[in-house]
């Protein structure tokens, strides 16, 4: 089995390796061919396969030379995804493409990478160290080795942490590593070590220096999401490839959603979209429509009422004004006459009686969903000078109006009065 | 802003009158008695001489006169009692009372002027208002009240 | 006079020539006005100049591109981002009209399309024509039409008012001075006649005024001044009823018609005076009719009791409804007048602005030349004569004395006055010396009286001459410069013209996206909205001091907290103002404390003045400039890679002749350079985005700059903030 499997892996090495078609995902397995990766046969075999079905292939030793992650422009990249297997060696030969800052980029232009950390003898080769670091994972080096004496097995009692990704865990003993991470808000672990694991260098007693992780501090399974929903995702063992939802998400074919449209109507004209201009205290209401990834196309995103993964909407200046739970639309579709694929959202609210430049902003981060950022800018104007209400209009005023047209009218005899008085006068005097 | 004056004579006169019986020296009682003596006598003189003095003219202008102060107090007891919610319309209509008020005590100052010229009392100043005939004076009138009304009534909304 | 209207020359009416030549001495002197105006012109171009203007001059366009409903009810939502600004509410919009009616005349009845910034740029000059004209009108009430002439050439050519008057000097003071006059000119014609008319037009020229300008309140105080002087020196009469009742009560109903004046003519305490002197002018009024009724003695008393109780309840009121809220207290500004140090202690923002600064004394001389010495004599010939008109020019030269001393620009207020009093000076002196006759009229004809007067004649003219050349030479060099394009003199004496101002916001306006948003000090804001056409965060319109403090603190505070602020505001772009390299002053590392001071108005626990400066106490920007100031994110913009400039020495700052050291270069980690201007006068930073992967921007810097660095093994337990 693992035999075919290392023909089955150079062959395709060798025929696939530059293949290139626009249509199929390309993905890159960089291994040690020295060391065979795969430990667990039936665990990694099934990822194998996985792989073979959904990507095209390209394996790449560490050390190959004609790897490279970008086409020549520098600005786009060859894979869509990277999956790392661990290494008995440091150091690399292809440091010129295969460097932490080409990661990086790689990750900043889109890419999604599965890191595969080591057992005692391997682990990750220095550069893609460096980067992982970066992100704020610190696996433990070489020769570092995650025990837990009292638990073999992991169980989702001990080691499970809630999250979107993995409800159901089951493996039966784990050979790996683990992790430290950072505080970084954008790494969200997904198995810990239990309260009784821990990490420390082979062959030596447990002491302060020689340990890594102590207990809960240290994590198995990390995933990552970079602000471009680039995903990574580092799990300690090889092990742990038989948790399917892991890779499915780093792969992007699990809980990757898209924001089809986000708009914004003044509700005394509806026919207008996403006007620039508000008057305070208009009503306006805020439509979304999300789609979520699923068996290669796009489907409603529809969220159970009261789950807390209801999206947001703040209408803010500096601070919010307001901060609204959307509330669910129904099936739509994103294009004219297309399928049902998009689950529209809105909310109604009226403007706040404040004038200044709001933001529209939908900032939907769910750990283990693709995070959605939208923002649309309005000015929000003060009542123009005829749109106050009226004086006419306003009780209290009568009586001052009523005493203007008085003052007005009595005027006005007076001067007609006056006028005849005045002749009076002159005839008198001509008497 | 004449009510103001009678109110402050009126006011005036009652302290006056309570402070009398207190004070126990004659001699204070005696400048305080006469000063108030003499202020309702220059009260009397002046209605007697403002009623010997009245023209038809200047008696239009005068009911017009009260007619405009007794406007202007209603609407300040109203903003009193009211609150002054929609304040343009309140000042609107009180400065439209004032302002007509104080233009018409203009023409009646010019008017009045023309006349005493005419009863030739021989004071120093005989003419005040040299270069304003009363029609021009009327004239003048009527120009500045037709503003205040436009500007009033663009006020008010 | 009347019998010289028979005389004849050459059979035409002497009368006529009279006319004739004064209509030609009007025109010359309008023509003086407005062509010693337009050295700007002929030395740059048309363009608007300074800083207001160019507020002035994009609300102007604002209005030829809309109507007028829209120009009223106009919210800006490109500057003071994103608090906006009510801009129809909070502007005296007279400028903008009057131009926006003269182009719209000019296009439809003329039909004469003309570019509205011409316009624009033309109408200071224009307007200072018919200022020397109401100052003639306003002198000749005070004496005769020879000082009419005399103040009207002074008006014309007086460098005082000039200053604020040149071509493309778009501000509201360019039409707000002949309001002034032209209200104060009819004021005194309908005070001296007692025509209801007259008053009525010095209201309506009162309302132009107070559309125009925000000092229309020197307006509001001086006219109730002077008849309450008048009513102190037993002047009263009707006519001073007629016209000041007129005046106020149209005048300040009009008034309250300007959206940004609103109610405060009745609410705010400086408008209070006017108020007062209405009522106490009513009871004076009736008082006085009482007076002409009845016997001295009994109206002795009456005044008594009536004027104890109207002081005490009008006081009474004053106090009471301040204390209630009815009337707003005094503006800063206006406290600033009476406490010259109040400013500084209390509102930085004020005090920040170079024309609040007290008067230096020989900028009296500077503007007003031999005027300034004529103008006392002037006044003192007021006091000999001593009509009502005269009490007026006596109270407006003592308060604008005043002011002028305390407040850079208030010397634009006062050059009216000591025109019109130095030619009451002169024409006197005139009338005496040139009266021929009474030489050869004699007699025997004293030689000796002849050559002093002579001696005196020849002297004047030598002075008025030179005052023709001082006026000439002030306005040439020191007033026509438009402050957006710098001049400067080339080792060979060619002038260079240094032009960085137009080259960066026409940058901005071409190389950043229309929705960009720029951060940059106050000063800039008008410019960057009327140039590069860019939102901005603050402007020279200073009504929020707090926005303005945000900004403040954003330039003063380290790079991570800095960003915070720029990304809560939406900011795009930076611009700094540095003069380091050409050694030009007026820059944002001297204007820097100011900032400092604003933000710690707000934030005093963040922002520490003390902290900025060296331990002992300098302002330096050299290797011993402290730590906070070479943190803050001014200190970074303004010197990043500056001592690139120097070939591996030490940057030599000319503004402050100072060392910037070469081995202690500013790192810029939150913003990137975008633009810096040929003589570096400009330079413009991009604010970085969000960090993809969710670190500070420092640590990415730092990743950055590590791509060739040495490798670094971390095989140690890493010391971070770890999750637990």
């Amino acid at each position: 089995m693992i035999k075919q499997f290392y023909i089955l892996l150079n062959f395709l090495y060798f025929t696939i390796i530059f293949a290139l078609d626009i249509g199929i995902e390309q993905t890159l397995v960089l291994h040690d061919p020295e060391i065979l990766p795969l430990n667990d046969s039936t665990s990694g075999s099934n990822f194998l396969k996985y792989l073979d079905s959904n990507f095209e292939l390209t394996f790449a030793d560490y050390n190959n030379d004609e790897i490279s992650l970008f086409y020549n422009d520098e600005e786009s990249i060859r894979f869509d995804n990277i999956i790392l297997f661990p290494s008995s060696k440091k150091t690399i030969n292809n440091k010129k493409n295969l460097n932490q800052h080409n990661l990086l980029k790689f990750i900043n232009l889109k890419g999604n990478v599965l890191v595969i950390g080591g057992s005692e003898s391997t682990s990750l080769p220095e550069p893609f160290r460096i980067w992982l670091n970066e992100l704020g994972i610190y696996p433990a080096p070489k020769n570092y080795k995650y025990i837990d004496h009292f638990n073999t097995k992991l169980s989702e009692k001990n080691n499970l942490i809630k999250n979107n990704i993995v409800d159901s865990l089951k493996v039966e003993s784990y050979d790996g590593s683990a992790a430290l991470i950072t505080n970084n808000e954008l790494i969200f672990p997904i198995i810990s070590s239990s309260k009784t694991g821990y990490t420390n260098k082979v062959g030596t007693p447990i002491d302060q220096e020689s340990t890594w992780t102590f207990g809960t501090q240290g994590y198995l399974a990390v995933a990552f999401q970079a602000l471009n929903n680039a995903r990574v995702a580092w799990i300690g063992s090889i092990d742990l490839l038989n948790q399917v939802e892991i890779y499915e998400w780093v792969f992007q074919k699990k809980n990757t959603l898209r924001l089809q449209f986000a708009q914004h109507v003044n509700n005394e004209d509806p026919s207008k979209i996403n006007p620039t201009l508000y008057r305070i205290k208009d009503q306006a209401i805020y439509t979304i429509g999300i789609s979520e990834f699923k068996n290669g196309q796009w489907v409603p995103f529809e969220i159970g009422d009261g789950s807390d993964l209801t999206p947001q909407l703040s209408f803010k200046m500096l601070d919010p004004y307001q901060k609204l739970n959307l509330e669910k639309l129904g099936k739509v579709s994103s294009k004219e006459k297309g399928d049902l694929d998009t689950f529209a959202y809105f909310v109604n609210f009226t403007v706040p009686d404040h004038h200044g430049m709001f933001t529209f902003e939908l900032d939907y981060k769910r750990h283990g969903y693709s995070w959605i950022l939208d923002k649309k800018i309005v000015t929000v104007r003060h009542l123009a000078n005829d749109e106050f209400k009226r004086s006419w209009d306003i009780t209290n005023s009568w009586l001052y109006i009523a005493s203007t047209l008085l003052v007005i009218i009595a005027w006005f005899l007076f001067v007609v009065n006056y006028i005849y008085v005045g002749k009076v006068n002159y005839k008198k005097k001509d008497q | 802003m004449v009510k103001d004056k009678s109110i402050a004579i009126k006011k005036a006169a009652q302290a006056q009158s309570r402070a009398t019986p207190t004070t126990p020296a004659t001699t204070v009682v005696q400048p305080v008695s006469t000063t108030f003596h003499e202020l309702q006598s220059a009260i009397n003189t002046t209605f007697k001489d403002y009623f010997r003095n009245l023209t038809p003219r200047t008696k239009l202008i005068d009911l017009f006169l009260l007619f405009l102060v007794l406007l202007g107090v209603l609407q300040f007891i109203y903003v009193l009692l009211i609150g002054n919610f929609p304040f343009n319309a309140f000042l609107g209509g009180f400065i439209s009372c004032v302002g007509q008020f104080v233009l018409l005590v203009s023409l009646r100052l010019q008017i009045n002027d023309e006349t005493k010229e005419g009863q030739v009392e021989g004071e120093e100043d005989s003419k005040i208002f040299k270069f304003i005939s009363p029609e021009r004076s009327f004239g003048d009138f009527i120009f500045a009240s037709l503003i205040l009304h436009f500007i009033v009534i663009h006020f008010i909304n | 006079m009347s019998n010289v209207n028979q005389l004849t020359i050459y059979g035409v009416d002497i009368q006529l020539i009279r006319t004739l030549l004064k209509i030609i001495i009007f025109i010359s002197i309008a023509g003086a006005a407005i062509s010693s105006r337009l050295f700007s012109v002929i030395r740059f171009e048309a363009i608007i100049h300074e800083f207001d203007p160019w507020f002035n001059f994009r609300a102007t366009k604002y209005l030829v591109t809309h109507s007028y409903y829209e120009f009223l009810n106009w919210f800006d939502d490109r500057t003071w981002y994103p608090l906006g600004r009510v801009t129809g509410g909070t502007l005296y919009p007279g400028l903008m009209v009057t131009s926006g009616a003269i182009w719209h005349i000019l296009k439809n009845y003329f039909k004469l399309p003309v570019d509205i910034r011409n316009i624009c740029v033309l109408l200071a000059p224009a307007f200072s024509g018919l200022t020397a004209i109401f100052t003639y009108f306003l002198t000749k009430e005070m004496k005769d039409s020879s000082a009419g002439l005399l103040a009207a050439i002074f008006m014309g050519i007086a460098p005082g008012y000039i200053s604020r008057s040149v071509a493309g000097s778009y501000d509201n003071e360019a039409i707000a001075i002949t309001l002034l006059m032209a209200t104060f000119y009819f004021w005194i014609k309908s005070m001296k006649i007692g025509s209801v008319f007259y008053a009525t037009i010095t209201a309506l020229c009162y309302f132009y005024m107070v559309s125009a300008w925000g000092g229309y309140v020197f307006i509001t105080n001086l006219i109730p001044l002077h008849v309450f002087v008048l009513l102190l020196m037993g002047r009263y009469n009707p006519k001073l009823y007629t016209a000041y009742t007129t005046w106020y009560a149209l005048g300040t109903l009009a008034s309250m018609q300007i959206p940004f004046v609103g109610f405060l003519p009745i609410r705010s305490n400086d408008h209070m005076a006017a108020l007062g002197v209405f009522g106490l002018l009513q009871l004076v009024a009736f008082g006085d009719y009482v007076k002409s009724k009845v016997p001295n003695k009994q109206f002795k008393s009456f005044l008594i009791v009536s004027v104890v109780f109207v002081f005490g309840s009008g006081i009474a009121a004053l106090f009471g409804l301040t204390a209630m809220g009815w009337i707003a207290p005094w503006t800063g500004r206006f406290y600033s007048l009476w406490d010259t140090n109040y400013a500084k202690i209390h509102i930085p923002i004020i005090a920040s602005v170079s024309e609040h600064q007290p008067t230096a004394w020989p900028a009296f001389f500077f503007d007003t030349s031999m005027l300034i010495w004529l103008f006392p004599a002037g006044i003192y010939l007021c006091f000999q004569d001593l009509k009502d008109e005269h009490v007026f020019v006596i109270i407006y030269s003592v308060l604008c004395s005043y002011f002028a001393g305390v407040m850079v620009r208030l010397m634009l207020t006062l050059t009216p006055v000591i025109c019109v009093s130095g030619a009451i000076a002169l024409s006197k002196l005139f009338d005496v010396y040139l009266n021929i006759k009474d030489a050869f009229h004699g007699d025997n004809i004293s030689i000796s009286k002849v050559i002093s007067k002579l001696t005196v004649l020849l002297s004047f003219g030598f002075y008025l001459f030179y005052f023709v050349l001082h006026c000439t030479w002030v306005t040439s060099n020191a007033y026509s410069s438009p402050s957006v394009v710098l001049a400067s003199r080339n080792p060979d004496g060619s002038q260079n013209l240094i032009d960085d101002y137009r080259e960066a916001y026409y940058w901005l306006r071409m190389n950043t996206p229309e929705d960009a948003k720029v951060m940059a000090w106050w000063d800039y804001g008008y410019q960057i909205g009327g140039m590069a056409d860019r939102t901005t965060l603050v402007d020279n319109n200073t009504w929020n001091n707090t926005h303005i403090a945000t900004v403040g603190k954003a330039m003063a505070s380290p790079e991570n907290v800095s960003y915070e602020i720029l990304k809560k505001h939406d900011v795009d772009y930076v611009l700094v103002i540095f003069g380091g390299l050409l050694g030009y002053s007026g820059d944002d590392i001297n204007k820097f404390l100011w900032m400092v001071r604003i933000a710690e108005g707000i934030w005093p626990d963040e922002i520490k003045e003390r902290d900025f400066f060296t331990d002992r106490g300098e302002y330096k920007m050299d290797k011993d400039a402290s730590e906070t100031m070479k943190n803050s994110l001014m200190y970074k913009l303004c010197y990043w890679r500056f001592s690139e400039l120097f070939g591996g020495r030490d940057g030599v700052d000319r503004v402050r002749n100072q060392q910037i050291p070469i081995n202690a270069v500013p790192e810029l980690n939150v913003v990137e350079e975008a633009f810096t201007s040929e003589n570096w006068i400009v330079r413009i930073y991009k604010v970085k985005d969000l960090d993809n992967v969710g670190r500070d921007l420092y640590d990415a810097t730092k990743f950055e700059n590590k791509k060739s660095g040495k490798r670094n093994r971390i095989v140690k337990r890493p010391k971070i903030d770890l999750r637990e």
